[in-house]
């Protein structure tokens, strides 16, 4: 780098933060550097782009303190009027993990989320960003920022009664799901998957209201069904934008134990057993073919939604009927 | 050896599972030395894809170890068959490589590209939710085969 070049970009950086803000003096790292070490308020040089660092992302996790990724920072684009950017290092861990006892292997692949990154390009309902290919072939991406909490943050912060939440808010979210949907469909018919789907993992975009999809590093192994993952992470999802957050026995319980007191091991989540999905039981509101597509995936089906095709086939003729 | 009757012509898909040699033994029992049939005994290698690996040398080593794995079971599940006095002119062994979560597509198709009148698997019983999550080669191979007879050896 030129020396005028570093003046100009530490110059950038300074006008963005503020003279009482900036440190003394810079510091430029390279994305080949080992992540932890990359910092707040140091400048990365990467492809022909200067980023300043903001911070480090987390993990939101339901009800445990947020984890720290420190392979993913929150960065300005100092040549781009200071767009607002996520940056993933490469980082690539393959382990066993476990649902409802249940292990499986996991992995999270930087190559996966950039051949992904690339099939979705100018797809409006996932993250949009580049690949910059760094030494060695790691992939590095650099992730458009989208303004907007998660699905899981909007439905937490509604503080709704249910009534009002079914009729004013729960049209208007199902319609934009089914389109998410749509597109998680459309990704598996590119023959890739999710591998993580959650609610957290939908962004709903403040500037246009759409949901976007994010973070489809995690790839599993499965010998016999390549989407049965992905179909249960999008039952749990709609579950919960159904049941206005996820309907857990314990809620029920301490709150509304004469429906509790009705419920069987039938009316429950097929692999989290304290997870109500017969939520019709709980919200009688709700309408007996969406109720319907929901006991898809409650310990007592006997068929399993195998596509997004199928799932979608029911829930758009059931949201017709709402 | 002319071709065979399609229902004594047999796909025998097997893993490295004990239902699996379950099944390898009652097809050999069924077979016998009568000479009649025609066994295909195949072994799916399962290609994970280069999300798994960091670097594409490490998958490569993987699948190669896992052909040797595959070709250890293929003998195996040979011996078991010559145990039983199956003749050895109608054995035939083969390993075909598909990607995760497409076990059962290729067996069936592999059913269909041979003209197998019969599929043979072992079930390892796994639980609903577990049919539900990763799902079920041999209860696909059931639902999805055409033409064909399946068994299905618990």
């Amino acid at each position: 780098m030129e020396i005028n070049d570093k003046e100009a970009v530490e110059a950038m950086a300074r006008q963005y933060l503020g003279e009482d803000s900036s440190p003394k003096a810079f510091r430029f790292v390279s994305a080949d550097m080992d992540f932890f070490a990359v910092d707040y308020n140091d400048i990365l040089a990467l492809g022909d782009r200067y980023y300043l660092i903001r911070g480090v992302e987390t993990e939101k996790r339901f009800g445990i303190e947020d984890e720290p990724k420190y392979w993913v920072k929150r960065v300005v684009d100092l040549r781009d009027n200071y767009a607002k950017k996520i940056i993933k290092f490469c980082f690539f861990e393959e382990f066993s993990s476990h649902i409802g006892g249940i292990r499986f292997k996991l992995a999270r692949s930087p190559v996966k989320e950039a051949r992904i990154l690339k099939k979705v390009e100018g797809h409006p309902n996932f993250m949009q960003g580049r690949t910059v290919e760094q030494i060695r072939g790691n992939p590095i991406r650099v992730l458009d920022f989208i303004n907007g909490p998660s699905l899981y943050e909007h439905l937490m912060g509604l503080h709704m009664e249910y009534d009002e939440y079914f009729h004013q808010a729960l049209p208007s979210l199902l319609d934009r799901l089914i389109v998410c949907f749509r597109a998680m469909g459309w990704l598996h018919d590119q023959g890739e998957i999710h591998g993580d789907i959650r609610q957290d993992h939908i962004l709903i975009d403040k500037t246009d209201g759409l949901f976007r999809w994010i973070d489809f590093d995690y790839n599993y192994s499965t010998k016999g069904s390549r989407f049965g993952y992905d179909m249960f992470g999008l039952g749990n999802i709609l579950a919960a934008v159904v049941g206005c957050g996820s309907c857990t026995l314990q809620q029920l319980k301490a709150e509304r134990p004469e429906v509790l007191a009705r419920l069987y091991y039938e009316d429950t989540n097929i692999v989290w057993s304290n997870r109500v999905v017969n939520l019709k039981k709980v919200y009688p509101q709700i309408p007996e073919g969406l109720n319907r597509v929901l006991m898809h995936f409650s310990a007592g089906a006997t068929v399993f939604y195998e596509t997004v095709r199928e799932l979608l086939e029911d829930l758009e003729e059931a949201r017709v009927e709402m | 050896m002319g071709e065979p009757d399609p229902g004594k012509n047999i796909l025998l898909s097997i893993d490295n599972s004990e239902n699996s040699r379950r099944a390898i033994r009652y097809v050999a029992n069924i077979v016998g030395s009568s000479g009649d049939y025609r066994i295909t005994i195949l072994n799916i290698i399962e290609d994970m894809g280069e999300d798994f690996f960091p670097s594409a040398a490490e998958r490569q080593n993987y699948i190669e170890k896992q052909k040797q794995t595959s070709a250890a079971l293929l003998a195996e599940a040979r011996n078991i068959m010559r145990e039983h006095a199956v003749p050895e002119e109608c054995i035939r062994t083969e390993q075909v490589t598909a990607p995760s979560g497409y076990i059962a597509e290729s067996i069936i198709r592999h059913a269909q590209h041979e003209n197998k009148g019969t599929v043979v698997v072992g079930r390892r019983g796994i639980s609903k939710k577990e049919e539900f999550l990763f799902g079920s080669v041999s209860s696909k191979i059931v639902n999805y085969a055409k033409d064909c007879t399946v068994w299905v050896v618990e």
